[in-house]
């Protein structure tokens, strides 16, 4: 579903990603993780299109498409999905309604018709139940005064809405509390099928007692350097990142 | 000596023509008043960009072109129904071409009384005249003057108290351009008395592709315990100049609330005096321009706090695509009787495009030293983050900047009470980029 392939990345003048290559097949979960500015959000930027970030060399292909070719609009019809690690506050626009508009103009764009009000909010209802939301915060300003658990779980109810074949889920479990980690956990385990994929962006191991990862990678320096399974997350919780630092950082010199 | 082009010297022929037609009306006090105006045009001309109030608001698109004062219409009944509000009944006042027309307007109410100014009984021009004027503290340039020197065509309106349902009153202005450019000078009187409500809207229209120059001069006064919700429409298309004075006198305890729309138009320079006078009363002003082209849109307004114990607040915005300019010009007076004011006044502006232009500028002056005044201006662009976000959900680049424009105007949009009209604007900002 996801070959990327020898890519490079800066922001501004700062090379972050320096030839990552990651492979990823319908079905299947990954985790990416890693310290402190190894490059895991700049991975998710670049995968959503955020414009900051400029992909020097290397290739993306998603679906048999190259997906650095499509703007970050596009990128969500085709069905990419990024959850923000800082989802955004946007005042006077309802979550409802910034659904409403997406649904539609993905239907639009993979040539279907748009939901009547009543489909929509059938849709909406069901979903709204994978995370325990409720209609009122959906009423209201798109994330505004929300609590971190209330942004984190609208991500994942955004998620649901736009069923996408690939959600990246980028720090999803900071912030958050261990219920409301158990929350959105279940919300995402529940959208997992052999037909779609996850990327899992995180720091800690925690989030994967929740959501089980079929690979586990550690990003350093802007490179994949250690992949495995999720045993590979555990022994990094129990020794910390400086042992594949201290080793690598030999190598590499 | 003014500079001569054309306009200005349409407007001199017109006059020796105006005079002519005016019989026995040439000893009259208004024949008076319009003398000194028309002198006092011949003077100072039309302003132009060396003057301070006119700086950013350039007229040389407009002073060449041939226009005709008040060119007889011949919009049919159809195109004159198409342009009237049908969503709410409403009692209508309606121009053409700047000529009151007495068959197209319509008054539901009983409380609302109209008469011509031209056939106020001379015995009664004293009460024209306690009822005419009060703008001149604030703006005397050239488009004042004029409207002056041909001051006949508006109609002075009473509003009393109804005991009725009190439904909004209308004011079309509408402009057949259809076979030339038209010039309309209006000037409009109208009397709030005590404990009356009423919604007043301006709307104003042009039909056919030519240009039209509107001068136009709308005085409020507001007695006791009166509240007044005023709202002004401009969105007449290319070509179409408008300059208009609102003097608002709130000579009674009152409240005002006003909202100005400024959607399309060549030249819109939109001025909004608002004078208390009379304590504990209170006053809100919102502004919201919506442009792109060429259009400029300029808000001048003037909140003079005469007496104590009066808040006033005024909130501007505006979103300014392409080549489009939006100017906000604030003045706050807290006169030195005035202790205890509370004056508010903020303008936003969003630009969309590099050669989109945003110029504000308060001026408070202030002579009271119990008083509470602040002002915010703040120019930027779309929130980047905010967009990305909208986009990574599918959402493109023109529903997306349409989303935050609407959330950006959602408060000026609320200020209007009237729900179809506000739904009526709020579709025209939803609209905006769709073509």
């Amino acid at each position: 579903m996801l070959e990327i392939n020898n890519i490079h990345a800066r922001i501004g003048e700062k090379e972050i990603l320096k030839g990552l290559n990651l492979s990823v097949k319908k079905g299947e979960v990954h985790a990416i993780m890693g310290p402190n500015g190894s490059g895991k959000s700049t991975l998710a930027s670049v995968l959503a299109g955020r414009e900051e970030y400029e992909v020097t060399s290397g290739s993306i292909n998603f679906l048999g498409k190259n997906l650095l070719d499509f703007s970050p609009e596009d990128r969500a019809r085709e069905g990419v999905f990024l959850a923000f690690q800082y989802p955004i506050e946007i005042p006077g626009v309802s979550t409802t309604n910034f659904m409403k508009t997406a649904v539609n103009e993905i239907r639009k764009y993979r040539g279907q018709d748009s939901l009547d009000a009543v489909s929509f909010l059938k849709l909406m209802k069901e979903k709204m139940a994978y995370v325990n939301i409720d209609q009122s915060l959906l009423s209201r300003s798109l994330n505004e005064g929300f609590s971190g658990g209330e942004k984190k779980r609208n991500e994942i109810f955004q998620m649901a809405m736009l069923e996408p074949k690939l959600a990246i889920l980028d720090e999803t479990d900071s912030g958050l509390d261990i219920d409301a980690l158990k929350i959105v956990a279940n919300g995402v385990n529940k959208l997992r099928s052999s037909e779609n994929a996850i990327l899992l962006v995180t720091h800690y191991q925690r989030l994967l007692d929740y959501i089980v990862p079929d690979f586990v990678h550690v990003l350093y320096k802007g490179r994949i350097v250690k992949s495995g399974t999720k045993e590979l997350a555990l022994e990094l919780e129990e020794k910390g990142y400086d042992f594949i630092k201290n080793d690598l950082d030999l190598m590499i010199k | 000596m003014p500079v001569s082009n054309k306009l200005q010297n349409l407007i001199q022929e017109e006059f020796q023509r105006f005079e002519n037609q005016i019989n026995g009306e040439s000893l009259s006090e208004v024949q008076a008043l319009r003398k000194i105006a028309f002198a006092d045009f011949l003077k100072n001309g039309l302003p132009n960009s060396n003057d301070e109030e006119w700086k950013y608001t350039n007229l040389d698109s407009i002073q060449n072109l041939e226009f005709r004062i008040h060119n007889p219409s011949h919009l049919s009944d159809k195109e004159i129904n198409n342009a009237l509000f049908k969503e709410f009944d409403h009692n209508r006042i309606v121009f053409l071409n700047g000529v009151y027309s007495e068959d197209h307007s319509l008054f539901v109410n009983k409380n609302i009384e109209v008469v011509k100014i031209n056939q106020i009984p001379t015995g009664q021009s004293s009460l024209l005249s306690l009822y005419t004027g009060q703008y001149k503290a604030y703006n005397s340039d050239g488009f004042i003057h004029l409207n002056n020197s041909f001051f006949k065509n508006g109609v002075f309106v009473n509003v009393g108290f109804s005991k009725e349902n009190q439904l909004p009153l209308v004011f079309y202005y509408l402009t057949d351009a259809k076979d030339t450019n038209n010039l309309s000078l209006i000037q409009n009187k109208i009397v709030i008395n005590e404990n009356a409500t009423v919604e007043i809207f301006e709307h104003f229209v042009k039909i056919g592709d030519n240009n039209s120059l509107t001068d136009c001069i709308f005085e409020i006064f507001i007695n006791e315990n009166a509240n007044v919700s005023y709202n002004k429409i401009l969105n007449e298309g290319i070509g179409a100049s408008h300059v208009g004075t609102t003097q608002v006198n709130q000579i009674g305890q009152s409240v005002f609330n006003s909202s100005a729309f400024i959607f399309s138009g060549e030249i819109v320079r939109n001025n909004l005096n608002v004078t208390l006078l009379k304590q504990f009363s209170e006053s809100h002003l919102f502004g919201l321009n919506l442009i792109t082209g060429n259009t400029i849109a300029d808000n001048h307004t003037v909140v003079d706090h005469k007496v104590p114990n009066c808040p006033s607040n005024e909130t501007y915005k505006a979103v300014v695509d392409q080549h489009a300019t939006s100017v906000f010009n604030g003045k706050i007076f807290v006169r030195p009787d005035a202790q205890k004011t509370n004056a508010f006044q903020s303008s936003k502006t969003i630009l969309l495009s590099n050669e989109a232009n945003s110029f504000s500028k308060p001026q408070l002056e202030i002579w009271a030293d119990d008083v509470k005044c602040s002002h915010g201006h703040a120019t930027g662009q779309l929130d980047k983050e905010a967009l990305f976000y909208l986009k990574s959900r599918g959402i493109g680049e023109k529903s997306a900047t349409s989303m935050l424009t609407k959330a950006f105007a959602m408060d000026i949009l609320n200020s209007v009470k009237n729900e179809y009209v506000k739904s009526y604007l709020t579709e025209l900002v939803e609209n905006r980029f769709e073509s």
